[in-house]
C-alpha cells in the first residue's frame, strides 16, 4: 500500500510550476454564484407569492361586490305599451366598454363585427320587428334584497302617523260560553220558543216539499 | 484549522467567515482538482463549483472536530472532478506497462518529496491517475470505484496495478530511485 507515502499530498506539495492558481478569481465566481442563488430565491419567494396575493383579492372583493345587477321594467294598464323600456341602467353600458377595449388589441376583422354598439334608436326596431315576443305580459319579481326607499315625511304628519297609530285598537274575536241561570218560567219560555222554531222551520219543510 | 465558531458564522452568510474558510480550504481542494483533471482552467472551474456547493450545503455539514470540514469538502470535490471527467466523456487511457520493467521497491517512494510524488502523479495517463487516485490517496476501495466511474471490478484492480507499474517505470526513468531525500 502507498497512501502513507501520499498522505496529506495536497497539503504538503506545492504547485507545481507553470501552473498558476487564480486565487481572486476563484473566489469572485464562488461570491457572484452565491449573489445569483440569492437573487433567484428571492424571485421565486416572489413568485410564489403572486398566486397567494390574487387568490386573496379574489377571495375578499368576492364577499364585498355583491351588488345584484337589475333588468328594470314597468308594467302599465296601457296595452299598446305593455313593456316600458328604462335607459337607464349601467347593465347596458358596461360590457360595451369591455368590448371596445378588448378588441382594439385584437384582430382588426372582430373589431368591426363588435365595434357596433347597440344604441336606443336600434333597440327601437328591434322592438318593433319582433314584438310579439316583447308585448308579452311579463312580471318582474323585484329582488328582495334591496332596502325599500322610504319616503321622508314632514314632522307633522309623523306626528299625525304616531296619533292615528295610537288610535288603532286591535279587535280580536273572542268566543266565550256564558252561562245564566234561569228561573223555571224562563226555562218555559225558552223551551216554547225552541219548540216553535222547530216547528216553523218542519212546517216550511213539508210546504216545500 | 477551521473553528467552528467560523463555520457557524459562515452558515448565516457572513461573508468575512466564508473568506476565512475559502483561503483555508482552496489551495488543498485546488491541488486535489490539478491530480484530477490535470488541465488548470479545469481545475479552477471545479474547484469554483465544488465551494460553491460547499458553502450552498454548510448548514447540512456536522462538525466532529478538527479537520472534519477539510473532510467533508474533499468528498464534495471529488465527486465534482468525477463529473467533470464524465461530462468530458475522457474514457481510461488503456497504456501497457513495458514488461521488461524492474520491480521497484515502495521504500523508494518514501524518500521522495512530496512535490515529486505529485508531478509523478500528473503524469499518469488518465485512467490510470483516477483510479489511483481514489485508491490510494482518497482511500476508495475497488467496488466504489467500479461504482463510481462505471467500471468492472477487475478493470479497477487491473488500472490500479498498471498504474503502479507506471509509476515505477516513471520513477526509473527520472532516476528517482537512486534518490536520497527523505520527506
Amino acid at each position: 500500500m502507498l497512501r502513507k507515502s501520499f498522505e496529506n499530498i495536497d497539503q504538503r506539495a506545492k504547485i507545481p510550476a507553470g501552473v498558476e492558481f487564480r486565487k481572486e478569481e476563484v473566489w469572485g465566481k464562488v461570491v457572484k454564484a452565491s449573489r445569483k442563488n440569492r437573487i433567484r430565491y428571492r424571485y421565486w419567494a416572489a413568485a410564489a407569492l403572486i398566486p397567494f396575493i390574487a387568490f386573496s383579492i379574489w377571495f375578499f372583493k368576492a364577499s364585498t361586490d355583491a351588488e345584484p345587477r337589475y333588468l328594470l321594467t314597468a308594467i302599465s294598464s296601457d296595452q299598446s305599451n305593455m313593456v316600458e323600456e328604462i335607459p337607464t341602467s349601467d347593465w347596458e353600458q358596461k360590457p360595451e366598454e369591455r368590448i371596445n377595449t378588448a378588441t382594439h388589441q385584437e384582430e382588426g376583422v372582430y373589431e368591426k363585427e363588435v365595434l357596433k354598439p347597440i344604441t336606443p334608436d336600434s333597440t327601437e326596431t328591434l322592438h318593433k320587428n319582433e314584438q310579439s315576443k316583447i308585448l308579452r305580459q311579463t312580471i318582474v319579481l323585484e329582488d328582495t334584497f334591496a332596502a325599500p326607499e322610504e319616503k321622508k315625511l314632514s314632522p307633522s304628519a309623523q306626528a299625525f302617523q304616531q296619533a292615528l297609530e295610537k288610535t288603532k285598537i286591535e279587535k280580536k274575536v273572542e268566543e266565550r260560553m256564558i252561562v245564566e241561570k234561569l228561573t223555571f218560567e224562563q226555562m218555559i219560555q225558552a223551551r216554547r220558543q225552541f219548540m216553535q222554531e222547530k216547528g216553523s222551520s218542519t212546517k216550511n219543510k213539508k210546504q216545500n216539499d | 484549522m477551521v473553528e467552528k465558531r467560523t463555520i457557524e458564522k459562515a452558515v448565516n452568510g457572513n461573508r468575512k467567515a466564508e473568506k476565512l474558510l475559502y483561503d483555508t480550504l482552496c489551495k488543498p481542494l485546488f491541488m486535489l482538482c490539478l491530480r484530477y483533471l490535470k488541465n488548470q482552467e479545469d481545475a479552477e472551474d471545479v474547484l469554483a463549483s465544488s465551494l460553491i456547493k460547499v458553502f450552498g450545503s454548510l448548514h447540512k455539514f456536522e462538525y466532529e472536530g478538527d479537520g472534519s470540514l477539510e473532510a467533508w469538502s474533499r468528498k464534495i470535490t471529488v465527486n465534482e472532478c468525477l463529473m467533470c471527467l464524465r461530462k468530458q466523456k475522457r474514457s481510461p487511457m488503456m497504456v501497457e506497462p513495458d514488461e521488461n520493467i524492474s520491480i521497484v521497491e515502495e521504500e523508494i517512494l518514501d524518500k521522495l518529496s512530496a512535490d515529486e510524488l505529485f508531478e509523478m502523479i500528473l503524469q499518469l495517463p488518465e485512467g490510470y491517475r483516477t483510479v489511483f487516485n481514489l485508491y490510494e490517496i482518497e482511500g476508495f476501495t475497488h467496488a466504489e470505484i467500479s461504482k463510481n466511474l462505471g467500471i468492472s471490478l477487475g478493470t479497477s484492480k487491473s488500472q490500479l496495478s498498471k498504474a503502479r507499474n507506471y509509476l515505477k517505470k516513471l520513477i526509473i526513468a527520472n532516476g528517482w530511485n537512486h534518490a536520497s531525500k527523505i520527506i
